[in-house]
């Protein structure tokens, strides 16, 4: 019992690696930025007194909690309703459009620092209590996919997401602040984000068993023939018998695998990739915006940090016939800070900065075919793709990694040694 | 001498902390017992009138005696207020219990002032381009839970708003707004399709035109 206990207390709040966390973050920030500028196109219809649902009609859907409660039967009465986190919810500030836009626009940037890693702590802390005032504001328009942003979003407002793959650790090692080994965290937060992510397939599989359609197995028949739902063409025996009893008893058994099995290692992999089959085609078939690519981000948590820098590396061996060499300038090696992070951001480890002894910097591939230097690093480093597109901002970077030039100083000789004549 | 305590991975609070959201995020996404348990017009309980018999009650008992423990005394419980005002809420019954069996979208009818009559068209999926449908899928899931007969206290404010977008000449302003709603009822496999839509007037609206002009712009 004591062993077991150990293991679970290992399994949950063991140290480990925090680049899963991390890669959860870039994901998640990437998608919560999509799903917010998106509804963005409509804000005045949802979010303002104008629109389809003014504030009074927003409480109304999401009201403060009730003060009544019970305790073991014992009811519990509160003298007031309890209120919720909300932004947009109090004083007035749902009804002020002003207010709304900087809300809005506040959450939009916090998605974006979020999925840059960025002041990561406030980024996240402003993102998830953002996204939690938005879902208040308008509970009409809100899907499954929202819930899970949301729900994801508190989860990396708390968890350590910013330590690993993040533009904080880039400018910690730039600066020298911190080395290049990656630190350990405790994976408790991560651990949260997969049990959570099971909860989501095993309570909807356990709300699917009070359904006759599903039990029947004619229960993917139905959304098929949703025109509000049509997206793209599938072939017409794909929503028909007998391929509705196999997708309806699929759905329910790769629900139930992901809820359970998950969890058990050495079908961990069948089962993931059997959800993204499901989601995929959901995703392909129906129109329900981002849903698929929210809850599959959460898959990464079913893997360790170390898994996925593995992984990394073994897919970088495999491109490693795009790998280049890239020399720095004559006397000007980089510096320790700078190299760290630029290795850092070199995720497929395809890129090796050496001292050159040309004018400016040099690329050379496996080939020795000589490669424009800068082109030839940022493509290769994944770090830096959300920015090294932009016209010159790579150039910047390298040239700042640069130490100060060093001048050929003839080596002044060290005098020798007095020798000490001991007495004896 | 030796120290034989193993270092801790975290402190107790963050254990303590981690228990309670996990049981507390259970009990929110729990799905409700059936209604003949929880109005307790039907009792749980272990048959043994046969093999078959004993086994679907035996599992009826522990998965529906879960749910009913879970409702009565855990959902209601001070723990709900921690997922409630954090954000953690959570219930995840896409599809289910049944998957939605009526396509439904909305259109409707404005009257103005001059008795004239216009028809408009709320965005519907179906007749949208695939990239705007991904961007508007709003509208549709919208009009879901505003049509829903327990939500239609917003059907005024959808009026209100539907006036607002066809208010174009300041002599000639909406007066009223008909909602209509056009439903298919998708029957079940092995009947002939039936896609003939059936559209009623799903709410009548008098626009407030003291609210209609100051959104306007307009002095009232």
């Amino acid at each position: 019992m004591k062993n077991w206990l150990r293991q679970v207390d290992q399994y949950w709040f063991g140290q480990g690696s925090p680049v899963t966390l991390g890669v959860t973050r870039i994901l998640i920030g990437f998608l919560a930025l999509t799903n917010f500028l998106m509804i963005a196109l409509d804000f005045g219809a949802w979010f303002t007194e104008k629109g389809y649902v003014p504030h009074a009609m927003a409480m109304r859907k999401m009201p403060d909690l009730s003060g009544t409660t019970s305790l073991f039967g014992q009811p519990i009465v509160l003298p007031f309703e309890v209120p919720r986190i909300n932004l947009l919810g109090y004083f007035g500030m749902g009804e002020s459009y002003g207010w709304a836009v900087f809300v809005y626009t506040l959450t939009v940037i916090a998605a974006f620092t979020t999925m840059l890693g960025l002041w990561t702590r406030v980024s996240t802390i402003l993102l998830a209590v953002g996204t939690v005032s938005i879902q208040l504001r308008n509970g009409f328009i809100l899907h499954g996919g929202d819930a899970v942003l949301r729900v994801m979003v508190l989860y990396l407002a708390i968890a350590p997401c910013g330590v690993a793959c993040s533009m904080d650790r880039l400018i910690k090692l730039w600066k020298g602040k911190i080395g290049p080994a990656m630190p350990t965290v405790s994976l408790w937060a991560q651990r949260l984000i997969s049990y959570n992510v099971a909860l989501v397939y095993f309570t909807t599989f356990w709300h699917k068993m009070h359904g006759n359609f599903w039990r029947n197995g004619t229960a993917t028949w139905y959304p098929a023939r949703l025109n509000e739902f049509d997206r793209f063409w599938v072939p017409p025996f794909m929503d028909n018998p007998p391929f509705i009893y196999l997708s309806t008893y699929g759905t329910l058994a790769v629900e139930l695998s992901l809820g359970t099995l998950v969890f058990y290692r050495p079908l961990r992999k069948w089962v993931l990739i059997a959800g993204l089959a499901m989601h995929g085609f959901i995703e392909y078939s129906m129109n329900i915006p981002l849903f698929a690519f929210l809850i599959c981000s959460g898959y990464v948590s079913f893997y360790e940090g170390e898994e996925i820098t593995e992984f990394f590396r073994r897919l970088g061996k495999r491109f490693s016939r795009f790998a280049v060499r890239v020399w720095t300038p004559q006397n000007r090696p980089l510096r320790p800070g700078p190299a760290s992070a630029l290795n850092a951001l070199d995720a497929l480890a395809l890129v090796s900065y050496t001292d050159g002894d040309a004018q400016s910097w040099k690329a050379r591939d496996l080939q020795e075919r000589e490669l424009n230097p800068l082109r030839a690093s940022w493509t290769r480093s994944l770090g830096a793709w959300p920015v090294g597109w932009i016209p010159g901002i790579w150039n910047k970077v390298l040239n700042a990694s640069l130490d100060e030039p060093r001048t050929a100083v003839e080596p002044t000789p060290t005098p020798p040694k007095k020798k000490k004549v001991g007495t004896r | 001498m030796k120290d034989t305590k193993t270092p801790r991975n975290a402190p107790v609070w963050v254990k303590v902390f981690v228990v309670f959201h996990l049981v507390c995020i259970t009990m929110w996404s729990l799905p409700y017992p059936k209604k003949p348990y929880m109005q307790g017009t039907e009792q749980l309980g272990i048959r043994t009138d046969n093999a078959r018999v004993f086994a679907k009650s035996l599992s009826e008992t522990i998965t529906e005696g879960t749910l009913y423990l879970n409702w009565k005394y855990l959902k209601g419980s001070p723990l709900m207020y921690y997922p409630g005002v954090t954000g953690f809420w959570q219930f995840w019954d896409m599809f289910s219990p049944n998957p939605a069996s009526i396509d439904l979208y909305m259109q409707a009818d404005v009257i103005y002032a001059d008795k004239s009559k216009h028809r408009f068209l709320y965005p519907r999926m179906y007749t949208l381009p695939i990239p705007e449908k991904y961007v508007k899928e709003r509208y549709r899931k919208f009009f879901e839970n505003a049509s829903a007969s327990d939500q239609s206290y917003e059907l005024p404010a959808v009026g209100q708003r539907i006036a607002l977008e066809c208010f174009t000449d300041p002599n000639n302003p909406p007066v009223s707004i008909e909602i209509l709603t056009f439903q298919d009822i998708i029957e079940p496999p092995g009947t002939l399709p039936d896609p003939q839509y059936k559209s009623y007037v799903l709410f009548r609206y008098s626009v407030d035109q003291v609210k209609l002009r100051r959104d306007k712009g307009i002095a009232p």
